[in-house]
């Protein structure tokens, strides 16, 4: 169990190298530098600036400072377009934010996809079996985008008050949520009932009956742990993709999220803000896939108890 | 004990209604060990599977006929009243250990589970009989095993575990599903040896399905032998050994190679392929097969005839009596 | 014996599958649309109106309302009942800025196809070469390979895609190459799987014996006879690439104004879709429908051309 967690563990800082050094380099080869475009600043600022973010230096001291103050201080830099703030500090405001629609989202998502597949596993191929996957099948093409408008107008249609794009209250990140949500939802949905009707029909329910067990006792624990695994490992691509759509469901409710700082300061070009924002991203991602991975080990003893 | 009274089952499929039991009678007394043989398809299997009311519902349904076990009509009762008296009166052990345990639950789970729904011992106590069982059963460091997941067991292991499950509430009927048939021939031994060992000790009756004659010589009290649904023989291990009747068991036995063979003797199958299941009706389903067949034995269904209290056939033209070649 | 007896038997499943052709007619619908369509309508996809600013395409009352800015207009007017009448200027109503909808949607057919097609085509490409050879080649040079796609596999590509449209440029051709770049990874995977299978079989053999150069082999033996995977995969891939596309688009990252696609119109009409729906309904229902109909495309030619591959991802 603990060779699989190292060997997880070191896979993961390997592909986190790889991500800030080509992020570092794609950055770097645009062209320009990141004060040209705006009003010219006269010689000696611009020459002032240039020491500050180091950009006098050759490239490859450049990206060796970067990494030692990443991983030694872990400070991303200062911000080269906002002024007096740095680039920790800036994401440091809007993780929060992120962390929120994260979370609603993850559980909207497991609630409604796990509850909705194992209503349509047990009641297979009757009315509560069609309902969810067709609603399901939609979910899972419908791009997200399109979705968020969708919702918004129905419930603007219903509740013209409802709160769309604001945080003051707790209702304003209800569509958000369920926007990012809903398109996971369906796939868990669609995950939980395929996994579950398979073991339903292995042997070893057919034990599980001949024995005499309750049904109730069959289905929660004879059914739930094996039928949930591929619902487990398809939670890290699915936590990634959340990640990657809060970008978009960021925009769209004008949410001061960690999404909405990577596309302003990529649109701004504000180098160190953009690389930073691409890290803490990949952090959370490559993070969040490992806790998957050791849940997974823990869930299938045939993976904990081989070395 | 077990009365099995002009059994049908039918199975709804795609491609049309196959009757996969048909009008099968038999019985099991208390403390004996009954043996079925037959091909794939005879019916064995699922003629057990429905006594357990284990049949998958709503594909397969028993049609007709009844099933009295200790004076109960089983094919009435009701679903709760069924999932009682399976695990405690009368239990299986399935032919594949590698598929019927639960790969992702401790073995004492899957053990502690069956007294714990079906009696009012007490964890420690469960526990005890666990061990109890699977000394009996000569499983080794039982309390190591207890604690570990099938896929650490060896397939011979695994079936032992099986075998403790079915005997832990001390059922009155246990019904062996093929169980040697997925393990080596010395695990197989070893095996039947337990079964033999169990029904002296505990006076359990065993319902022996198998394909293998031998198994059927070594262990059972009486003999019952199906093809396409039916019984086509019946009796004590002796008179069908012996005094075969009906020409597929005369086939089944003559097919089996002997060590007087020699080199270049050629084996005696029995000629044609399986029956249809499909097609059901007032014929004798051996008869396309069969060496002896007349115009009457495709035309009308063989009644049972009783040779003696002993032993009974469906044929109208029975091979003569004589002994295993 | 029938020669094409896998394709024509592959055929004959499709034909059965409903979903599949129903996506398929609607797809020829949507490329003819795509195809002609721009030419059929009288604007262009610049042109503004600028006394039909944001039309919607069902008008409640014409005469009250021709000639009008509905800027100036309160929402609340146009639901009164007075009966439907189909806005006769412009079909599909006009944006924020008074473009008319449906010469863009059409337009924007053509980009979010065409992107799509060409980063598939791209990935494809990429795909099929690097894993040709990794079976090919076989033993170090292919772990080695196929380790480098291990170790891609999990890097997050679209936040590089993010930075390269944002720093290095917004061409369309950046775009598709750089979107279908991305995602050659299973497609090389998959053929270098069939290649190797194939490697051991007898007509190769004969292809060595008769002194053929390896190359050639590759060329006219392997690839060709990977080609039904390799359409599957191509099939599904596709509407995921739309996909990317529309969300780089609707991020401002993907194709630049005055080019338009679907994701594009979207994003434009977000600000206001509150009170003025149609201009990102429209955008988002044909987005919808076309990768729905891929999508059931993608399936069918899957599960005719390859059952096995039922289920998987």
């Amino acid at each position: 169990m603990f060779r699989y967690f190292m060997r997880r563990l070191m896979g993961a800082a390997l592909t986190l190298l790889v991500i800030v050094t080509v992020s570092f380099f794609m950055i770097r080869a645009a062209p320009g530098g990141p004060f040209d475009q705006e009003r010219a600043f006269p010689p000696d600022v611009l020459a002032a600036l240039e020491a500050k973010f180091d950009l006098n230096l050759p490239i490859w001291q450049q990206y060796a400072k970067y990494l030692k103050r990443l991983v030694v201080d872990h400070d991303l830099g200062p911000s080269t377009k906002f002024a007096e703030r740095s680039v920790n500090e800036l994401i440091g405001d809007a993780l929060p934010v992120s962390f929120l629609l994260g979370l609603g989202a993850f559980l909207v998502a497991v609630f409604l996809g796990i509850l909705s597949g194992l209503i349509a596993a047990l009641n297979h191929n009757k009315f509560l079996d069609y309902v969810p996957m067709s609603v399901a099948m939609v979910g899972v093409s419908v791009p997200d985008f399109v979705l968020a408008n969708v919702l918004i107008l129905l419930v603007i249609a219903i509740n013209p008050d409802w709160p769309v794009a604001t945080l003051s209250e707790w209702r304003g990140y209800v569509l958000p949520c369920l926007t990012l949500g809903l398109v996971y939802a369906a796939s868990i949905s669609r995950l939980t009932r395929g996994g579950l009707l398979e073991i339903l029909h292995q042997d070893f329910i057919r034990t599980a009956k001949a024995k005499g067990l309750p049904s109730r006792v069959i289905i929660w624990r004879h059914s739930l742990k094996g039928g949930l695994l591929p619902v487990i490992s398809y939670l890290g691509p699915a936590t990634a993709g959340m990640l990657t759509g809060s970008i978009v469901i960021e925009k769209i409710f004008a949410l001061p999220g960690l999404g909405k700082l990577l596309i302003d300061s990529a649109t701004n070009r504000d180098y160190t803000l953009s690389l930073g924002c691409v890290i803490v991203f990949a952090v959370l991602i490559i993070v969040l896939n490992l806790i998957v991975d050791l849940v997974y080990g823990f869930l299938d003893p045939r993976v904990s108890l081989n070395s | 004990m077990l009365e099995v009274n002009n059994l049908t089952v039918e199975f709804h499929t795609d491609n049309g209604v196959i009757r996969a039991v048909d009008g099968v009678s038999f019985h099991v007394r208390p403390g004996e060990i009954l043996g079925i043989v037959g091909e794939s398809g005879s019916g064995k299997s699922v003629s057990c599977l429905a006594i357990m009311g284990l049949l998958q519902k709503p594909a397969a349904r028993i049609v007709s006929g009844s099933i009295r076990f200790m004076g109960k009509e089983l094919t009435s009762m009701s679903d709760e009243a069924l999932r009682q008296i399976r695990g405690r009166d009368l239990s299986i052990i399935f032919q594949d250990p590698f598929t019927s345990l639960n790969p992702y639950l401790k073995i004492s789970t899957q053990l502690l589970e069956v007294i714990h729904y079906h009696s009012s011992l007490s964890k420690t106590e469960a526990f005890a009989r666990c061990i109890e069982i699977l000394d009996l059963l000569g499983v080794p460091d039982a309390e190591v095993r207890m604690d570990s997941y099938p896929h650490q067991l060896s397939g011979g292991l695994k079936q032992r575990i099986m075998i403790a499950m079915s005997l832990l509430l001390e059922p009155k009927l246990i019904i062996a599903d093929e169980p040697t048939t997925a393990l080596d021939v010395t695990i197989q031994a070893q095996i039947l040896e337990l079964l033999k060992k169990i029904n002296s000790l505990k006076h359990t009756s065993i319902i022996m399905i198998t394909h293998d004659l031998g198994v059927v010589a070594g262990l059972c009290d009486r003999v019952q032998v199906m093809y396409a649904g039916r019984v086509v023989e019946a009796g004590s291990t002796d008179e069908i050994f012996y005094k075969t009747r009906h020409p597929y068991t005369r086939g089944l036995l003559d097919s089996i190679p002997s060590l007087e063979m020699k080199v270049g003797d050629r084996l005696r199958p029995i000629p044609g392929s399986p029956p249809d299941l499909s097609r059901v009706g007032e014929f004798c389903a051996f008869a396309e097969r069969c060496t002896r067949a007349t115009d009457q034995c495709r035309t009308q269904r063989p009644p049972i005839s009783t040779e003696n209290e002993h032993h009974s056939y469906a044929c109208f033209n029975p091979v003569a009596s004589r002994g295993v070649a | 014996m029938k020669s094409n007896s896998l394709w024509s038997d592959a055929y004959k499943r499709l034909r059965k599958n409903r979903a599949a052709v129903t996506g398929f007619l609607f797809f020829i619908f949507v490329l003819f649309a795509a195809l002609l369509g721009p030419l059929m309508v009288p604007y262009s996809i610049e042109e503004q109106d600028y006394d039909r600013v944001s039309n919607p395409p069902l008008v409640l009352d014409l005469k009250e309302f021709e000639n009008k800015n509905f800027l100036t207009l309160n929402p609340a007017d146009y639901f009164s009942v007075l009966g439907v009448n189909w806005n006769k200027k412009h079909l599909l109503g006009t944006d924020s800025l008074g473009r008319d909808i449906l010469a863009r949607l059409l337009y924007g057919a053509r980009v979010s196809l065409a992107v799509g097609f060409l980063a598939g085509l791209v990935s494809i490409l990429i795909g099929v070469l690097y894993g040709a050879v990794a079976g090919y080649v076989g033993g170090r040079v292919d772990r080695w390979m196929m380790g480098l796609v291990d170790t891609l596999y999990s890097l997050p590509f679209m936040f590089f895609v993010i930075l390269l449209m944002a720093f290095i440029g917004r061409s369309f051709v950046l775009l598709f190459v750089a979107i279908g770049a991305v995602s050659w990874l299973t497609t090389a995977r998959i053929v270098r799987g069939q290649v190797m299978s194939l490697k051991n079989s007898e007509f190769i053999e004969a292809a060595l014996v008769s002194g053929t150069p390896g190359f050639q082999i590759l060329l006219k033996h392997l690839i060709p006879n990977t080609l039904g995977p390799i359409i599957v995969y191509f099939s599904l891939i596709v509407p995921r690439l739309m996909l990317e596309e529309s969300f780089l688009s609707f991020l401002g990252l993907g194709v630049q104004a005055p080019m338009a696609s679907w994701g594009s119109m979207i994003s434009d009409g977000q600000t206001a879709v509150m009170s003025f729906p149609h201009m990102v309904i429209i955008p988002g229902l044909a987005l919808t429908l076309t990768l729905f109909s891929l999508n059931f495309i993608g399936d069918g030619l899957r599960d005719a051309l390859d059952p096995r591959l039922k289920g998987k991802q």
